[in-house]
């Protein structure tokens, strides 16, 4: 018995099991109701009103009523009232009796009971010859009506027994059971083959006619099934995009694999489109300015003073307090590249005839004089503490020590063309140098020999970067005919990526903006929850943008997500002619620019770090505490280390979510303990400031 | 008789038909987005089809399935329920019935089955997709709009094999709802009829 129930149970569990709107399973239930006793009559009473909800409602809309529903049920199940009693008892008599036989001639019984027929009691004498033609169909739906009885094994004599209440109850179980496809043997009312006794014969028969008279009552053909779809309606794309809607900042991208990171996360196919200001918060004039590329007249110090060199002027305009006044104005010479000092009160002016002046800001005095005896203008320069590197139009570049005699400590001749741009790694291990010969020459310091030089660019280049993040990251742009953006891992010499800017890159500058909008409770209510997720990450992710200048066509201010390439933000004719120089103000966000039009520019471009460290700070951000709940738990814990860490150190930890990103670039070991060193000190300028 | 079309392209049509019914009723409804679709000509009427390639996979997967069970004569009915993507009401129900004819040949009756040219069928098509167009005029203004989606219910034989996305189903009747019979087509084996029912508001 136990064997044998087992096996039922395995049996009906992978049968299908009738569904309420299939006919062609729901007569067999019925079938079988309609046959049994009163008790089981409840049942059937029940699957007849379920039946009716949707057959009436058929009936209402579609079809005629037809009112002989209850009357025809009344009337099948008025009779016969003992036959499933007498088979639940029967299992058990039974049980002793067959064991082998019992899964199948259980159901064959069952079968019996629907045919009317009397014969319950001899069918324990089923051939199993007899077995394969038993319609499928049939059976599980007994071995579901009987089961409670079965395992119970009590007997059931009583009209009134509770274990039909029991029958009843397995009914939604039944229904549950969400494999509810007819199969297709189960569909074909096979007459049994030719071969099988006359009863399996008037079985059948009678199955037939009874599954015409049910669908027939239900409203429905029947054969028929009433199949639905089951996967959803994709949703509309105006709600999918809705976000995007909103904030006018998110499209997808969908096609867009970056092949610098395997290990591309959804959010990251997501770019931000930004909205910038595309009207500058203030212009100044700038009589006399240089209209030249080569130059470098355009220098901003971290203690927010900007130094601009028009002609053989120079002047320093006080961002703080706005006040503008004249440096040094020379007789003859125009003054070809100013830059600040790491100390940011000396300010390094190089000249037409190949001198180089140091001078002091706070007392306005000339401090040193460093000439280079190149006679060539002196295009380029950048300060690394004490030493000065400056790029000659002849192509030298000569280290000069501010502090002996001797200033020149080495010269380095590997460009053939002007150099026109030149920076120090932050480290002070490498240099950058472009040149009008094309070249990219990245230079180890302490070899004083070319690490690495790069053909890449079809035209000067003038416009280079270290990222500010990762240190061994470098951005250069190339002139008119090349207007390329490249990108260098210096460490390895390999290209990372490359930005085809449509212009003339003049000048580059690395920026950040914050996706803090997207976490406004308002709008992470509408949002759907994964994305609401990403924008929440969002909301902490630093985004490395690129902003660069340049000239025909356009004259535009172009904004390029590093992570992406993607330009995210432009302004067009942010001159009436090229612009030749900009400088990023001490705090990262407004970009200076000055052009042939002879007008300084500001610009606001990016979000401001420091504002960021400080909402950081205050844990307490109502945002972000929306955001944390509106998060799963896991995401949850995550997020709020995050929080934590970026609160202790901001730009430390979006270079570890870089290096995460990004594998391509190889990282030196020291790369965090370098940014951290420079995000102090950007910090400490901040509190300067 | 030869020159009518036979069963796969009559099926063909059909399927043909039912896309871009779907899509006419989508639009004219409101389901997605004006913006999600274009327009196109179609059975000389210009007719509004999505360029979501989303939905216009998921339709076309439906339909497939559709064409399949019309191939063999097992689909008789394809129904559209306008649904109500909080509550999980049908709001509105785009049933099209088909009938073969060849199959059922004592519902054709006694008379020949004359043929029907392929223009004919066309003009009643447009003449059926000119009716549902129209409806939108008398059915009801379906309120906060984008909070509806839709199932597609396709009733077929129960012998019909059936894909695992494909399962029983409810008829997703509206109760006490009005319904609107539309005119009909026919090709050379099959009959499509067409007819709406919508919740009837006061």
């Amino acid at each position: 018995m136990e064997l044998s129930n087992s096996e039922k149970l395995a049996f009906t569990a992978n049968r299908s099991v009738l569904s309420l709107t299939s006919p062609t399973k729901l007569n067999i239930i019925t079938g079988n109701g309609a046959n049994k006793s009163q008790g089981l009559k409840r049942n059937s009473l029940r699957r007849t009103t379920s039946l009716n909800i949707r057959g009436s409602s058929a009936v209402n809309s579609v079809v005629k009523p037809d009112f002989n529903v209850p009357f025809r049920r009344q009337k099948i199940s008025s009779h016969k009232l003992p036959l499933l009693n007498r088979s639940s008892s029967f299992f058990k008599e039974r049980s002793g009796i067959e064991h082998s036989n019992k899964t199948d001639s259980m159901g064959d019984n069952a079968m019996k009971d629907s045919a009317g027929s009397n014969l319950m009691n001899k069918s324990t004498g089923t051939t199993p010859f007899e077995r394969p033609s038993l319609t499928r169909t049939s059976s599980n739906i007994v071995f579901s009506l009987n089961r409670p009885a079965l395992t119970k094994q009590e007997s059931i004599d009583d009209l009134n027994d509770p274990y039909f209440y029991q029958t009843d109850r397995f009914i939604p179980l039944m229904k549950s059971n969400s494999q509810n496809k007819i199969d297709p043997i189960a569909g074909n009312d096979d007459l049994p083959p030719p071969n099988a006794s006359p009863k399996a014969h008037l079985k059948a028969q009678t199955k037939i006619a009874f599954k015409e008279t049910v669908a027939e009552a239900c409203g429905f053909g029947a054969k028929q099934r009433i199949l639905q779809y089951m996967p959803k309606a994709p949703v509309s794309s105006l709600t999918r995009k809705s976000y995007s809607l909103q904030n006018r900042t998110h499209y997808s991208y969908s096609s867009f694999t970056s092949s610098s990171q395997s290990n591309t996360k959804s959010h990251k196919d997501l770019m931000r489109l930004r909205k910038i200001n595309t009207n500058p918060e203030k212009i100044l004039d700038a009589p006399g300015f240089i209209d030249d590329f080569y130059l470098n007249l355009l220098t901003w110090s971290k203690k927010n003073i900007l130094a601009i060199a028009l002609s053989n002027t120079l002047y320093l305009w006080n961002g703080n307090s706005g006040d503008v006044s004249l440096l040094v104005e020379y007789d003859a010479t125009n003054i070809t590249s100013i830059t600040w000092s790491d100390d940011q009160c000396h300010l390094s002016i190089g000249k037409d005839d190949g001198n180089t002046e140091i001078w002091d800001t706070e007392t306005s005095t000339l401090v040193r004089t460093m000439r280079s005896n190149l006679g060539v203008r002196i295009g380029s320069q950048s300060w690394l503490n004490t030493l000065l590197a400056t790029g000659s139009r002849s192509g030298e570049i000569q280290i000069n020590d501010v502090r002996i005699k001797n200033h020149v400590v080495s010269t380095w001749e590997e460009h053939s063309g002007e150099v026109c741009g030149l920076e120090y790694k932050s480290d002070g291990l490498q240099l950058a140098s472009g040149g009008n010969d094309n070249a990219v020459i990245i230079w180890d310091t302490r070899t004083s020999m070319p690490q690495f030089i790069k053909h890449n660019h079809n035209a000067a280049v003038k416009a280079i970067k270290w990222s500010p993040n990762i240190a061994n990251l470098l951005a250069t742009g190339g002139g008119q005919s090349d207007q390329y953006v490249h990108f260098w891992n210096t460490t390895t010499g390999n290209k990372t990526g490359s930005i085809n800017t449509g212009s003339q890159v003049s000048s580059l500058h690395w920026g950040q903006s914050y996706n803090s909008s997207y976490a406004s409770p308002y709008q992470s209510s509408n949002i759907h929850n994964d994305i609401k997720s990403d924008c929440y990450k969002f909301n902490n992710t630093l985004n490395r943008e690129i902003v660069t200048t340049g000239g025909n066509p356009g004259n535009a201010i172009s904004v390029f997500n590093f992570d992406t390439k993607y330009k995210v933000a432009e302004i067009e004719n942010a001159h009436e002619s090229r612009i030749c120089c900009s400088q990023l103000s001490p705090d990262g966000t407004t970009l200076a620019t000055v052009g042939g039009d002879e007008n300084l520019k500001f610009y606001k471009i990016f979000d401001s770090k420091r504002k960021n460290i400080r909402r950081n700070k205050s844990v307490v951000d109502t945002e972000d505490i929306l955001g944390l709940f509106t998060h799963n738990n896991d995401e949850n814990n995550n997020h709020t280390q995050d929080h934590e860490n970026t609160n202790l150190n901001n730009a430390n930890n979006d270079t570890d979510k870089n290096i995460d990103n990004d594998q391509e670039v190889d990282y030196e070991d020291d790369t965090n303990l370098r940014t951290t060193r420079v995000t102090s000190r950007k910090t400490t300028d901040y509190l300067i400031r | 008789m030869s020159k009518g079309i036979d069963l796969k392209g009559s099926t063909r049509t059909i399927s043909e038909f039912f896309e871009y019914s779907i899509n006419s009723i989508l639009y004219q409804r409101g389901i997605y987005p004006a913006e999600d679709f274009t327009t196109v000509k179609k059975y000389d009427l210009t007719l509004m089809r999505t360029h979501d390639d989303e939905l216009k996979q998921y339709i076309r997967k439906i339909l497939s399935q559709v064409h399949k069970w019309l191939l063999s004569g097992k689909c008789n009915k394809l129904v559209l329920c306008v649904v109500d993507r909080d509550e999980g009401d049908t709001v509105e129900r785009w049933a099209f019935n088909v009938t073969h004819i060849s199959k059922e040949p004592q519902e054709s009756i006694t008379e020949e089955v004359t043929p029907i040219s392929q223009e004919e069928t066309q003009k009643q098509i447009r003449a059926l997709i000119r009716q549902i167009t129209a409806s939108v005029t008398f059915l009801p203004e379906l309120e906060n709009e984008g909070n509806y989606t839709f199932n597609v219910l396709a009733y077929t034989d129960a012998d019909a094999i059936v894909p695992l996305e494909w399962s029983d189903s409810s008829s997703k009747e509206i109760e006490d709802g009005e319904m609107v019979e539309f005119r009909s087509f026919n090709t050379e084996m099959h009959k499509i009829g067409a007819q709406v029912s919508y919740k009837y508001q006061q």
